[in-house]
């Protein structure tokens, strides 16, 4: 069964395939996934191998990747790195409600 | 060739990480720092540079913009204003200036990193070096660079970006980011593996030196933090500034966590009410607030006629117990209708020997904490069951 990785906020969704009219990109074997805009924390993929995964992007910046060999997802400090097994995902920031201000849904912020 | 370390030379280990880390508040000392700027500038076949020390990394950012026509503001300034002054009265403003940068590293790359590293190569035997690298380099790398160096930078982006400045990205070898480079050679030097002048010349002056940036003409210095306070590892004081400048910049955080000073002072005064740190945007900085609520989150949710709706649970991968739960609150003096939170707790935290919890609002319409939590890691287009959540285990799959 594909699993579900999650590291803090920073959800890696599997997925069946990759969408079309993706956009590669570039990295050198690490690829931030998410910064703390207040902390300046940062959740990171980190591959042993460059050929370990391939990062995409669409139109509207959603990130993709296909992991053909097992990779780390660790964090600056709160966090412990987890494994991300081979398979497609979808990055997926998690969500919450703001009940002070008016109910808003928001994305997680740290 | 060396393959194995002495007694000694295990020892050393230690004596050499410790030093270096301890240099990140050494004080700085001017006429080194003077002439390792413009022996780099000299090995960059640059002309000699003046060089300004200053007391913070934002405080070079400001004689940066200064020296290129900016007008600069806050607490440092008028320090900076009085260096730089005193240096460039008698040029001429028009020119910009360039940045130098790219050459200063190439060359001490070129001239300095890749001779050091072959002389290592030939006299140690591959087994020693990762010894060294691992409990040495790394340690150094760990402690100097990702919990402080680049916390600070951080800091120093956000606040340059915010007053619509430019930021000049810190320049290479003279500075803090390198000390787990200068600890590794550094133990290589003195178990006598190697003799490089060069590197020693840099080694001499880097100590004090927190970070530079390198201007055609000009060499930028910051010198070190007065004081860095952590607990375990990670920046951390609840009395004042965790990193704190002698021209009195300072950085707070807690636990890692870094916030700006107005919201740190409230939350350190431990007055701050519950429904204030639920407010606070940040997710990080909300939790680590709600240690130092003046209540207890849960105290808060009953004070509103709150009531716990279910409770999780889970076994994380040594068995240990993580706990999630659903409250629901209705209408009253807080919420002017019935709202939900997920209290839950960070299986991360529990690894580190630490109680960590983080609170969320999620749709009142769930009735169970697994379907508010697969709701809060999906997105419209790719929900989660409930049964996928179920299915996730605390540090195998989520930390």
């Amino acid at each position: 069964m594909k699993k579900h990785n999650r590291s803090g906020d920073v959800n890696l969704r599997p997925i069946d395939k990759l969408p079309a009219n993706l956009k590669e990109i570039k990295h050198k074997g690490s690829y931030i996934t998410a910064r703390g805009e207040a902390t300046g924390s940062r959740h990171t993929l980190i591959a042993e191998r460059v050929s370990d995964m391939q990062l995409f992007t669409d139109t509207q910046g959603q990130v993709f990747l296909k992991v053909n060999n097992p990779i780390k997802h660790s964090h600056t400090h709160d966090h412990e790195t987890t494994i991300v097994n081979p398979g497609i995902y979808k990055q997926v920031q998690e969500r919450e409600i703001d009940w002070f201000l008016e109910g808003i849904e928001r994305k997680v912020i740290d | 060739m060396i393959t194995k370390l002495t007694p000694e030379q295990k020892k050393l280990k230690e004596i050499v990480k410790n030093e270096w880390i301890s240099n990140l508040t050494a004080k700085a000392d001017k006429k080194k720092i003077k002439e390792v700027c413009e022996y780099v500038y000299f090995l960059a076949n640059l002309k000699k540079p003046k060089v300004i020390i200053l007391n913070s990394p934002l405080a070079i950012q400001y004689a940066a913009n200064l020296l290129n026509k900016k007008e600069v503001g806050r607490e440092v300034r008028q320090e900076v204003e009085q260096e730089v002054e005193q240096e460039v009265v008698q040029e001429v403003w028009q020119e910009v200036r360039q940045k130098v940068g790219r050459e200063v590293r190439q060359e001490v790359e070129q001239e300095v990193v890749q001779e050091v590293w072959r002389e290592v190569g030939q006299e140690v035997e591959q087994e020693v070096w990762q010894e060294v690298g691992r409990e040495v380099r790394q340690e150094v790398g760990r402690e100097v660079r990702q919990e402080v160096e680049q916390e600070v930078v951080q800091e120093v982006w956000q606040e340059v970006e915010q007053e619509k400045l430019k930021y000049y990205i810190f320049g290479s070898y003279l500075s803090s980011w390198y000390y787990d480079w200068y600890s590794f050679y550094d133990y290589f030097h003195r178990i006598k593996a190697i003799k490089n002048e060069k590197f020693l010349k840099l080694k001499e002056g880097v100590k004090g030196i927190f970070e530079v940036i390198y201007l055609k003409g000009y060499c930028l210095v910051s010198t070190c933090p007065e004081y860095v306070k952590k607990k375990a590892g990670r920046l951390h004081n609840e009395h004042g500034p965790a990193v704190k400048f002698r021209d009195g910049y300072s950085v707070y955080a807690l636990n890692g966590v870094r916030f700006p000073k107005k919201l740190y002072l409230q939350v350190i005064s431990r007055k701050m009410k519950m429904e204030d740190i639920l407010k606070i945007e940040d997710i990080d900085q909300r939790t680590q607030a709600m240690k130092f609520a003046s209540s207890g989150i849960r105290d808060f949710y009953l004070s509103q006629k709150g009531k716990m709706t279910d409770e999780v649970f889970k076994l994380d991968v040594k068995g240990r117990p993580v706990k999630y739960q659903l409250w629901k609150i209705p209408q009253g003096k807080v919420f002017n209708r019935e709202v939900a939170f997920v209290l839950y707790d960070c299986p991360s935290s529990i690894e580190r020997g630490e109680k960590q919890e983080y609170a969320s609002g999620v749709p009142v319409e769930f009735n169970s904490v697994a379907e508010a939590m697969a709701w809060k890691m999906s997105d419209n287009e790719l929900p989660m069951t409930v049964e996928e959540w179920i299915g996730l285990t605390p540090l195998k799959d989520e930390s």
